[in-house]
């Protein structure tokens, strides 16, 4: 008779009790994410595709990844962040926009980027409107920003400066959001400039400007926050119709709403409208409006949960998909108000 | 350690998965996890490019070009040995010279424009051409024909879609990873498939492989200025925000060669070719801290998730980390020398095991990296075609290693060559308004004294002849 087992029946053993305790912890877990949830019972997917067009690390990446584990929660389904960078975000908007329409792919989309897309005619661009839009999770104003060393230290001072010689501003992107919000701003104060297009990205621009390669940078507040604080950049003018931030770089800076005058009518308006739309989660278009309406109950209610708001320590700025909705709406019918001096930039850039 | 083993994962993309786990935490145990993830993915990247010639991620493919060879000369204990001690002094070097710099650490960074970046990326580009083997003909035309596949997508100063064909996939480009897995990794492959070697190594046993971790090690410290050289390449290429670690991998490479008196055997299996790059790909990571600290700018692709994560919490990048929160930054600085060393130590144990898969037959082996390839060209970017680009470029590569055409130039050409069009258009445009003075930049000066020296070197060195790769 064996005294006791052999060396293969020994890890044999092991490895049933080891599978078994997996499934069980597995089922565990399941059952745990399913009992404390109040989900939506017409969402048949058990797991969610929440799309990210960007790459990881950036802002609607950080956001997705921090309201992940509370949606899931209140969903009480596993939803899994994907990134899907290139082409500006268009890749992964149109990814979400393929999608099946049964709640498996929600995503995270930067409206004004969308919007100037399309109302610019670039290749690929998708209607915004199209989409089943959840809620707003927070905006992004722009800010204008010259460096310290610069002789410019005010909008005032940009503007008598503009008048002698045209402003060198620096920007990424040619058709981006950044770029429609500088152009346009600087067409309704009728500040000259003369841009340089083709940094790599807000930091490389920012870095520029602190050097006095260029005069003037628009890059939306959270992306030069830190070079504004460490006091490198030097905010003069804020996009927006009201303050930004409450934060001592901004302290006692305009905003282009605010400055009356030459600065006010319609093409303000619908600039401030177009980045006010913001960074929205959204759902592939034409979803069932029971289906859509109850994600949409499940995000606002997750956006404006205690716990989130603990964790967020940076200010989000939400709204209702309803409201949302109504945003991008007003900011699309509004946007040919805007076309003419993006145009006429583009025609001086690509001839 | 262990899922930073898969190509096209990286420190950065385990950082961007854990956020959601460190949304209860305080930032000083996410600046401990932040130096546990980059500095453990980094060495584990060069264990795959030396075994299997499955660069990890783009700063491992430095390291194949020799780390490979050594392994099928069944040295592959010297190899991961050498890299393991490598990246670990490399690692020290760049945190020291990161202490050093945090003083002039504005000064530091400043001094890199848009003129600066694009002489550096020339110089690059020549290093690499000039000390590719065979023809200098051949080195120039294939690194013309990288410069061209680096063009595809937009163009950076208007906008515009290029050489696209309307196709989605090449909007942003040809993808850097798939393109190098294929070149090297599913080139050597198929070379090993069609060869007569039954093993990597040669060797049909473990026990008849030669070399050692202490030969590895040793041969570290007996080239310390090697050492150092690379290690400040990778630092200051670590500062600079934007240019990233296979750069500095490929340019401390380069210097490993242009400044050896032989170079003979660079390529086939010369243990200075495992130094240099190694050194480099961990040194840079320190250097990547100082525009976090100085401005708020992310060094690289791992700082700035980094940083993502820290804006989450509340704390905001840049000065205020070095007035108010300089325990944290000693956190982080901790937290990376001992990942790297501590991955360094704990891959040294397990060497013997992984360099006993060199003596794996061809016909197991071969799918396994097939797999990996695979694997590492989805991974990267999460999309399906980046592993057809592989397979295309492995074909291309094979037969590139077939006739003669070296493959470097072409990677480090399909690298740097965004680099080169986007600064020298910004370059362009500011020196056309008056605002550039390019005799008042001395970096500038000095890159471009370094690049014509490096092509000087390439004309009167003899010009090495054999395998071209």
């Amino acid at each position: 008779m064996r005294a006791g087992m052999t060396r293969r029946e020994a890890l044999s053993s092991l490895g049933v009790v080891g599978a078994a305790g997996l499934l069980g912890g597995v089922s565990c877990a399941r059952e745990t994410v399913s009992k404390s949830a109040s989900g939506c019972e017409s969402l048949n997917a058990t797991r969610i595709r929440w799309i990210v067009p960007h790459s990881p690390g950036g802002g609607y990446d950080a956001e997705s990844r921090m309201l992940e584990p509370f949606l899931e929660r209140r969903l009480g389904v596993e939803i899994a962040v994907e990134n899907m960078p290139g082409a500006g975000g268009l890749i992964g908007a149109r990814a979400l926009s393929a999608a099946p329409r049964d709640g498996s792919s929600l995503g995270i989309l930067g409206m004004p980027g969308l919007l100037v897309a399309s109302a610019i005619g670039e290749a690929g661009a998708l209607d915004p409107t199209a989409f089943t839009i959840l809620g707003r999770i927070s905006r992004s104003w722009h800010v204008w920003a010259t460096g310290r060393t610069s002789r410019i230290h005010t909008l005032d001072d940009a503007i008598a400066s503009a008048r002698k010689k045209p402003l060198v501003a620096g920007i990424s992107e040619v058709g981006s959001v950044n770029f429609t919000s500088l152009t346009v701003s600087a067409s309704i104060l009728d500040v000259p400039i003369t841009l340089v297009a083709g940094f790599d990205g807000s930091r490389a621009a920012a870095l520029a400007a602190a050097r006095g390669d260029v005069d003037l940078v628009c890059f939306d507040f959270e992306a030069i926050r830190s070079p504004l604080e460490s006091g490198e950049l030097r905010a003069i003018l804020q996009v927006s119709d009201r303050v930004t931030d409450p934060h001592p770089s901004l302290a006692g800076v305009p905003t282009l709403g605010g400055l009356g005058g030459v600065a006010s009518g319609a093409m303000t308006d619908a600039l401030i409208e177009l980045i006010a739309s913001g960074r929205v989660a959204a759902a592939p278009p034409a979803m069932e409006r029971a289906l859509a309406a109850c994600l949409s109950n499940a995000v606002d209610e997750t956006l404006r949960s205690p716990e989130l708001g603990a964790v967020a320590r940076r200010r989000l700025d939400v709204a209702t998909g309803a409201d949302a909705l109504r945003d991008v709406r007003a900011a699309s019918r509004d946007l040919a108000a805007l076309l003419d001096p993006v145009r006429r930039a583009l025609k001086t850039i690509r001839g | 350690m262990i899922v930073a083993f898969l190509p096209g994962v990286s420190g950065a993309t385990l950082m961007a998965l854990a956020i959601p786990f460190t949304l209860a935490w305080e930032p000083l145990p996410i600046a401990l996890l932040f130096g546990g993830l980059v500095g453990g993915a980094t060495f584990m990247g060069s264990v795959t490019a030396i075994l299997f010639n499955v660069p990890g991620s783009g700063p491992s493919a430095a390291t194949l070009i020799d780390g490979h060879p050594l392994a099928r000369q069944g040295l592959a204990r010297t190899a991961l040995g050498c890299a393991a001690l490598s990246s670990a002094l490399g690692s020290t070097v760049g945190i020291l010279l990161l202490i050093l710099l945090l003083p002039v650490m504005r000064p530091a960074i400043m001094a890199f424009g848009s003129p600066e970046l694009l002489v550096l990326a020339l110089w690059g580009l020549v290093t690499v051409a000039a000390i590719s083997r065979g023809s200098g003909w051949r080195a120039l035309a294939i690194a013309g024909l990288g410069l061209l596949f680096a063009f595809i997508g937009h163009d950076p100063r208007t906008g515009e879609q290029r050489f696209t064909f309307g196709w989605w996939y090449l909007w942003d480009g040809l993808a850097l990873v798939p393109a190098m897995l294929g070149l090297f990794s599913l080139a050597e492959t198929i070379d090993l498939a069609v060869s007569n070697r039954h093993t990597i190594s040669g060797s049909s046993r473990a026990i008849e492989l030669g070399g050692s971790v202490l030969d590895g090690a040793r041969a570290v410290l007996r080239h310390p200025g090697l050492l150092l050289r690379s290690a400040l390449t990778g630092t200051v290429v670590g500062i600079i925000p934007g240019v990233g670690g296979t750069v500095a991998s490929f340019l401390a490479y380069g210097q490993a060669v242009q400044t050896a008196r032989d170079q003979s055997r660079f390529g086939d299996g010369d243990i200075r070719g495992v130094i240099a790059p190694e050194a480099a790909h961990d040194a840079k990571d320190g250097g990547a801290l100082l525009p976090v600290l100085a401005f708020g700018i992310p060094g690289s692709e791992a700082t700035a998730v980094l940083m993502a994560a820290l804006l989450l919490h509340g704390v905001v990048p840049g000065r205020e980390l070095l007035t108010d929160r300089l325990p944290l930054v000693f956190v982080l600085i901790w937290s990376l020398f001992l990942s790297n060393w501590l991955t360094s130590l704990v891959g040294l144990l397990v060497v013997r095991p992984l360099a006993a898969l060199t003596v794996v037959r061809v016909q197991s082996i071969a799918p396994i990296i097939l797999v990996l390839v695979c694997l590492g060209a989805y991974l990267s970017e999460g999309r399906l075609a980046d592993v057809g680009v592989a397979f295309l470029f492995g074909v291309l590569g094979y037969y590139m290693k077939k006739h003669g055409w070296p493959r470097i130039p072409f990677v480090i050409a399909l690298l740097l060559g965004g680099s080169i069009e986007l600064n020298l258009h910004v370059s362009w445009q500011l020196l056309e308004l008056g605002r550039l003075d390019l005799l008042a930049r001395p970096v500038l000066l000095v890159l471009v004294a370094l690049t014509t020296v490096s092509v000087l070197m390439a004309r009167w060195q003899p010009r090495r002849a054999g395998r071209s790769r």
